[in-house]
């Protein structure tokens, strides 16, 4: 370079804003427990010293044109990532059933979100339209199966988690990489089997068979390994000293998982249910195969009815799908706290190298979190302050 | 209240399923209210030992009786014993009267007689403005006395800590390890077993020490000498007890047997000079390879005419205000570490004559065992 560069400081305010946020948020959950459990002597509390968010580090004067191009290509993507859920809205709000036109609607009307929302509909000629579907009935219908095996999920996965990363037993590394193997075949190859099973199931339990709630629950459940994975690696991450000291305190095995190891897990949990009912919400093959009666469907299913062969009706399945986003919506907004800190989780209090996942805002974005967690193999952290091996501990 | 507990190892072993066997048949009888330290270097097994004796990892053979029960197959908390970790080991999600009051709460305590307990502890340990804090809000030695207290409110018979000093910087650790050696004497009724790597807190806090040797020697046990502080550290049993303790590291030449008496063994060193030692004889015969051990206090700086004197070159100095130390090399090269009071006017580079005292030389025969030394303390 001919001239030196001069130092510019970077002030807060030219960072970007959306940025700052999501590091501040980060910042206020709850911490790992690692993390907590910093060993060095402590100078403060550390949520103090570290509120200080602009790192005060000289940056090179060329840094401002950086930061312009990199807003626009940020907010170009952001532009791309809204579009679709815009035109929907769009679509939800047009008179008629048109794909196509402008953004912004020409005229408003509700007639879509009526017939979604279970109300009939007049219109100019003055002739009624009924609604076509239940759609309500199919929400409460995905709600009731995604809480189903979320909850399953969570009870089952939490447990054998819990297995795989304290117990000692024989067969402990093949049932786990069969765990892993497993889950990669996806569950449309299974469709078939699934299909006979709940058939034949069906004949000796009614409850169980085809066209059940329940039966499709279980289903779901099957996915528990990933879930269950994910689990152990944050399980791994919490120093065992913390069950041995309630071990020595009175506690049993059992207490000690309840009162000391799953407390610290909350965040993990938070994850664990909001991805499995929203792999609930969303799954569409098994529960194509699984139910048939018109009031027994799930939204995901559903929905696709909306679409005829000779007749899109793409107002209403429009409507349908922004109201299908509601319960999902809600769900995340209530365990965000948890969630943010459980995703982060490795970049706030354990060591992996080079991974920072923004707070996850919508679903695709959690979706491809879910995506990175798996591949950057979340059961390899080690928590910071405890890196030296448990030999060197114990010696 | 709890009763008082002894513990005694009965030949204890705990052999790894890889076939490492790190602790090989320890026997100890430690008494009621007794301060006992093992100390050894790293890998000899000391936190093993003191996690076996908690109940976190099984034993391989013999046996663990504490308050004169067999305790190898009672679960930790069937043992009453109460275990202070290196790393604290406090609940996070837990404020620190949670802390102090788990272990109550878990025995079936009533809120208020647990409130009272824990009130009493965290007065006792003057954490008692820290109760509604979270643990990681609180600095190192403010942890170190939750995690005391945990062990104290629970009234246990037997106190273990594992290595509980080793976070905390030098000026806190001096001052924390005076408090446990008072919190153990105001106590009494316990008994403590303490595990350290480091000489100073072994030497300060035990009425005995136990030192561990590392590594499966071929047929050596785990225990190389068991004993007060000053027993070990004045009559070492061996070449390994003499090497680990005291600092700087006692003075070790090789020598040659050259003449017995009943109450002396005269040997030559390297470098030709021949001096006189005040030690039983025992097995050792003319002619045998010995290792002759001083310490540098006992050492000074005499001239020729002085018997048992070693010619030695100073080679650098260390002058540590109260005291100096001199760094000195014989004719064979062997090095030497004297320590020397104020006034000492050696200077690097100076011939001097170092004179051994016979009565404060140790010799170690070829298996490193040491002779008995006449007028030794033991």
């Amino acid at each position: 370079m001919g001239k030196p560069d001069k130092p510019v400081a970077l002030s807060r305010a030219s960072q970007p804003g959306g940025r700052s946020r999501g590091v501040s948020e980060v910042l206020e959950a709850p911490a790992h427990p690692s993390e907590l459990w910093a060993s060095a002597p402590a100078t403060g509390s550390w949520p103090a010293a570290r509120r200080a968010t602009p790192m005060p580090i000289v940056l090179k004067k060329n840094q401002r044109w950086r930061v312009i191009a990199m807003h626009a290509v940020l907010l170009g993507f952001i532009a791309i990532t809204l579009l679709p859920m815009l035109m929907i809205l769009s679509i939800s709000l047009r008179p008629g059933n048109f794909a196509g036109g402008s953004l912004i609607p020409s005229a408003i009307s509700f007639e879509h979100w009526q017939l979604a929302l279970g109300f009939p509909t007049q219109d100019a000629d003055g002739n009624w339209t009924q609604p076509p579907f239940p759609v309500l009935r199919w929400i409460g219908n995905s709600i009731k199966v995604a809480l189903i095996s979320a909850s399953a999920i969570l009870l089952l996965s939490i447990t054998s988690a819990y297995a795989f990363a304290r117990l000692r037993f024989a067969g402990q590394r093949g049932l786990l990489t069969a765990l892993l193997l497993l889950q990669m075949f996806p569950a449309v190859l299974a469709l078939v089997a699934i299909y006979a099973i709940f058939d034949r199931i069906g004949e000796l339990v009614p409850w169980l068979g085809l066209n059940s709630h329940w039966s499709l629950a279980l289903a779901y459940t099957g996915g528990v390994a990933q879930y269950i994975w994910l689990i152990k690696g944050y399980y791994d991450s919490v120093p065992r000293e913390l069950e041995e000291a309630a071990a020595v305190d009175g506690a049993t095995r059992w207490q000690a998982f309840v009162y000391v190891l799953l407390p610290l897990a909350k965040p993990i949990l938070a994850v664990v249910f909001v991805l499995s009912f929203l792999a609930g919400m969303i799954e569409y093959p098994v529960a194509s195969v699984l139910l048939q009666a018109e009031d027994q469907l799930t939204l995901a299913i559903g929905s696709r009815l909306f679409l005829f062969d000779q007749r899109y009706l793409w107002g209403d399945f429009a409507a349908t799908a922004i109201l299908a986003g509601l319960p999902l919506t809600a769900m995340f907004m209530l365990t965000q706290r948890w969630l943010v800190s459980g995703l982060t989780a490795g970049g706030e209090g354990t060591r992996c190298v080079g991974r920072t996942t923004p707070a996850p805002r919508d679903l695709s974005r959690l979706r491809r979190a879910r995506c990175w967690w798996w591949r950057t193999g979340c059961s390899r952290r080690q928590p910071r302050g405890l890196a030296a091996s448990p030999a060197g501990r114990r010696a | 209240m709890s009763e008082v507990a002894s513990v005694q190892l009965d030949k204890v072993g705990k052999t790894y399923p890889g076939g490492a066997a790190v602790i090989r048949e320890v026997s100890l009888d430690i008494a009621d209210g007794e301060f006992c330290v093992f100390v050894g270097p790293s890998g000899c097994g000391k936190s093993t030992l003191l996690r076996m004796i908690a109940g976190l990892e099984d034993i391989s053979s013999g046996e663990i009786r504490i308050g004169g029960r067999r305790v190898n197959e009672l679960a930790p908390s069937e043992r009453n014993v109460a275990m202070v970790f290196q790393n604290y080991a406090l609940y996070p999600h837990m404020d620190v009267a949670a802390n102090l009051g788990f272990g109550l709460r878990l025995a079936g305590y009533s809120r208020a007689d647990a409130a009272s307990r824990v009130k009493r502890v965290a007065e006792m340990l003057q954490i008692d403005a820290l109760l509604d804090r979270k643990p990681a809000s609180l600095s190192g030695g403010q942890r170190q006395r939750v995690a005391i207290g945990r062990a104290l409110v629970r009234d246990p018979g037997v106190f273990l800590f594992d290595e509980p000093l080793s976070n905390l910087d030098a000026s806190l650790r001096t001052q924390t390890r005076l408090e446990i050696a008072r919190l153990h004497r105001d106590y009494g009724r316990a008994s403590t077993i303490y595990v350290t790597h480091d000489q100073v807190e072994a030497m300060t806090l035990a009425d005995r020490m136990v030192l561990l040797r590392a590594g499966p020697g071929a047929g050596e046990l785990s225990v190389a000498q068991v004993g007060t502080p000053l027993a070990l550290y004045h009559e070492p049993c061996s070449l390994f007890v003499a090497g680990f303790l005291g600092s700087p590291k006692m003075n070790l030449l090789s020598a040659t047997v050259v003449s017995l008496a009943p109450d002396a063994v005269r040997a030559r060193l390297a470098g030709g000079s021949e001096i006189t030692l005040a030690v039983q004889p025992g097995v050792a015969a003319v002619g045998d390879a010995v290792t002759l051990g001083f310490r540098a206090e006992h050492l000074r700086l005499g001239d020729a005419t002085s018997p048992n004197t070693l010619p030695c070159q100073v080679q650098w100095l260390e002058h540590l205000g109260d005291l100096s130390y001199a760094y000195l090399a014989d004719a064979s090269g062997a090095k030497i570490v004297v320590r020397l009071l104020e006034g000492s006017r050696a200077r690097v580079g100076d011939q001097v004559h170092l004179v051994l005292p016979a009565e404060h030389g140790h010799v170690f025969d070829r298996a490193g065992v040491a002779l008995v030394r006449c007028g030794g303390r033991t």
